[in-house]
């Protein structure tokens, strides 16, 4: 074998992991133990109620983002507002609906490649429900409900 | 010259035996040290200053935080028990330098080192050159997994040390076939089983070494009792876990909670006790849990991950050396494979979130794998006129191994370095600092183990009461939450209305403190 096939054969053999670039991509991630948080707890929402009254204001609890990270929030897909989470992942919210009507709503939240989600429904028969702690308070517009209905129940 | 009857002599005194017996181990330990090549004490002393300047200051969290709690406290820890390292850390967490965590988080970084130094030496016993097992030592301690997990206390370290002492020892027998060497190799296998249940996957590959080299030797009756003599020697170590237990540790997680939340320990003074925290069934659920669609899946994902680990270059020496063991050395080359099959199989179908980090022996195969193919390579170009243009590529194929270590220390050591984080202490203070008295703390892994650090190592707090949410069912928690709110705080790190729909969280702190819904009129 030629000198130059040799060398052609062994750094072929050692850089042969080099076509795999594109497909993997060099170590980039940092390894601490936040990477496995999500192992016992995903990001979560929590909604203090599940229904209330048009004009009622209700307490938004996220936790186990990212620590730091920006959140977005939408209500039925429209983005309401951003806020911080703190070095837990947590943070909290008010959604304030005086201006909404009633109907279903999905509030969600976004931030550091993790996405969580609840809901509540604004109907008139409901209570009306005060503030019941004070922050970042996002106020939903009209337009946004999902109107539900359903069909009616006729035994056979 | 007439001697001195020995009867007459006067006899040596204890202190004087007793020096004398060290001073013959400090000289032979001398000796050995002074035998030692250069580039395997280097093998251990550069990964050793690595991790020093790149560990994690104090407790670390998630298994490091229950690892260094038990061990400082004489603690039982989750199946499958680890003893050995239990032993091992209850001495090493005693020593004075920096905190309790920090020199668990040493311990890791030195048995790293030693598994390094371990490779360096394996590869000098089947005569792989100095610059090429640097080059592949190299690549093993800048691994991104490999190092990372020598900065903080894990059991993974001390299983690959061991792992590298189990070879050494199997190759040590091929040249001196005997009951005392063989027993030896079971010395270590129970050791090593003592500490990690994973040994048993090396097992294999040792049985097939044994039997190509030497099979008349290995099946006499003689040096099968050596072999099971030293095995039951090491696995005698898990005596060790009922002896804890009768000490009634405060640290305990072999047991689970009930709905007033009381804990009832397994009773590991019963063989059936003591074989369920053994056996794992804890988590015998996450095992084979991937369909045959899946597996393929977590193929390429391991052939990825190999690739990360030793920064690109190492994935075609490594199936090189494969292949190149195998054809010269069917004993060694057998054992190797064997070994990576069943530890890299294994942990492919293991269905945990961190099961990238328990590819280390499945690193160490590799690395060797590695040394014997760079010296291959390297013989390949060698040349000795310098005129020759071999010299030339020889010289560049030299610069590109050691390179790319240095390549690889440099761009693993931004995403590995530890020494300044100090984010697990500042949770666990957080969570003392924001939580009412006598309160109840709910939590997972990332929550209660560096609580119980906290107080237990530290004695912060002992008002609290942690409890890890893996030691209890969902409906006996649903049942102590219940009852117990309202007389005493209560704090979650996750969503309270998962426990009861009733229930809501308010933040606290890095925790959420559960109250009850209002009802709706």
């Amino acid at each position: 074998m030629t000198n130059l096939k040799r060398a052609a054969l062994a750094f072929g053999i050692l850089l042969i992991g080099a076509a795999l670039i594109p497909f993997v991509g060099m170590p980039s991630e940092t390894f601490t133990w936040t990477r496995y948080t999500s192992a016992y707890q995903d990001a979560f929402l929590e909604i203090n109620f599940p229904t209330g009254q048009p004009g009622s204001t209700f307490t938004v609890t996220g936790g186990k983002f990212p620590a730091n990270s920006q959140v977005t929030v939408t209500a039925n897909g429209f983005v309401l507002g951003n806020l911080a989470a703190d070095s837990s992942g947590s943070f909290q919210f008010l959604v304030d609906t005086s201006s909404a009507e009633t109907g279903f709503y999905e509030i969600s939240a976004s931030g550091g490649g993790q996405t969580a989600a609840t809901g509540f429904f604004l109907a008139d028969h409901a209570p009306l429900r005060a503030p019941d702690t004070s922050g970042v308070t996002f106020a939903l517009p009209a337009g946004l409900a999902i109107q539900t209905s359903f069909l009616p129940f006729v035994p056979k | 010259m007439n001697r001195v009857p020995a009867g007459l002599l006067p006899r040596p005194s204890p202190v004087r035996l007793t020096a004398q017996f060290w001073r013959a181990r400090i000289r032979f330990a001398g000796g050995l040290l002074a035998a030692t090549p250069w580039h395997v004490g280097l093998a251990f002393l550069a990964p050793l200053a690595i991790y020093i300047l790149t560990l994690a200051p104090t407790i670390y969290n998630l298994d490091s935080a229950e690892l260094t709690t038990a061990a400082a406290t004489g603690g039982l820890l989750r199946s499958t028990g680890y003893p050995l390292y239990l032993i091992i850390g209850r001495f090493w967490s005693r020593m004075p330098l920096g905190d309790v965590g920090y020199r668990m988080n040493l311990l890791s970084a030195v048995m790293g080192s030693l598994t390094v130094g371990g490779v360096a030496l394996i590869l000098r016993q089947i005569h792989v050159g100095r610059l090429a097992t640097i080059a592949a030592v190299g690549l093993l301690a800048t691994a991104p997994y490999f190092w990372s997990l020598s900065l903080v206390a894990e059991v993974y370290t001390l299983h690959t040390a061991l792992m590298t002492s189990l070879i050494l020892a199997v190759l040590f027998w091929s040249r001196r076939p005997g009951y005392q060497t063989l027993g030896l190799v079971g010395l270590i296998v129970g050791l090593s089983l003592s500490h990690h249940l994973a040994t048993a996957l090396l097992v294999p590959g040792v049985i097939w070494f044994l039997l190509w080299s030497d099979p008349r030797r290995a099946l006499r009756p003689g040096s099968i009792l050596a072999a099971m003599g030293g095995l039951l020697l090491g696995l005698s170590l898990y005596l060790y876990l009922p002896y804890l237990q009768a000490a009634s540790p405060a640290f305990n997680y072999a047991g689970v909670y009930d709905a007033s939340g009381i804990f009832h320990p397994v009773n590991l003074q019963t063989p059936g006790g003591l074989w369920w925290l053994i056996s794992g069934q804890a988590f015998a659920t996450q095992m084979f849990a991937y369909t045959a669609g899946e597996l393929i899946g977590e193929a390429w994902w391991l052939i990825r991950h190999i690739w990360r680990a030793f920064f690109f270059v190492g994935l075609g020496p490594g199936i090189l050396g494969s292949l190149l063991v195998f054809r010269r050395n069917r004993a060694l080359g057998g054992m190797l494979l064997l070994m990576f099959a069943f530890s890299a199989g294994f942990y492919l179908q293991y269905r945990v979130v961190d099961k990238d980090t328990m590819f280390l022996p499945a690193y160490v195969i590799w690395a060797l794998w590695l040394g014997i193919a760079f010296q291959w390579l390297l013989n390949l170009l060698g040349a000795r006129d310098p005129a020759d243009l071999k010299t030339g590529l020889l010289t560049a194929l030299k610069i590109t191994l050691i390179g790319s270590v240095l390549a690889a220390l440099a761009w693993n050591w931004k995403a590995v370095d530890l020494s300044n984080d100090y984010t697990t202490r500042e949770r666990g203070e957080a969570i003392l600092a924001a939580a009412a008295p006598e309160a109840l703390v709910l939590g997972w892994w990332d929550t209660v183990p560096v609580i119980q650090y906290l107080q237990l190592v530290e004695g912060k707090r002992p008002d609290i009461t942690p409890m890890n949410l893996f030691l209890i069912d969902r409906n006996e928690l649903r049942a102590l939450v219940l009852a117990q709110l309202g007389q005493r705080p209560i704090y979650l790190d996750g969503p309270a209305s998962e426990i009861d729909g009733r229930l809501r969280g308010r933040p606290a702190g890095p925790l959420f403190e559960i109250q009850l819904r209002e009802p709706d009129q």
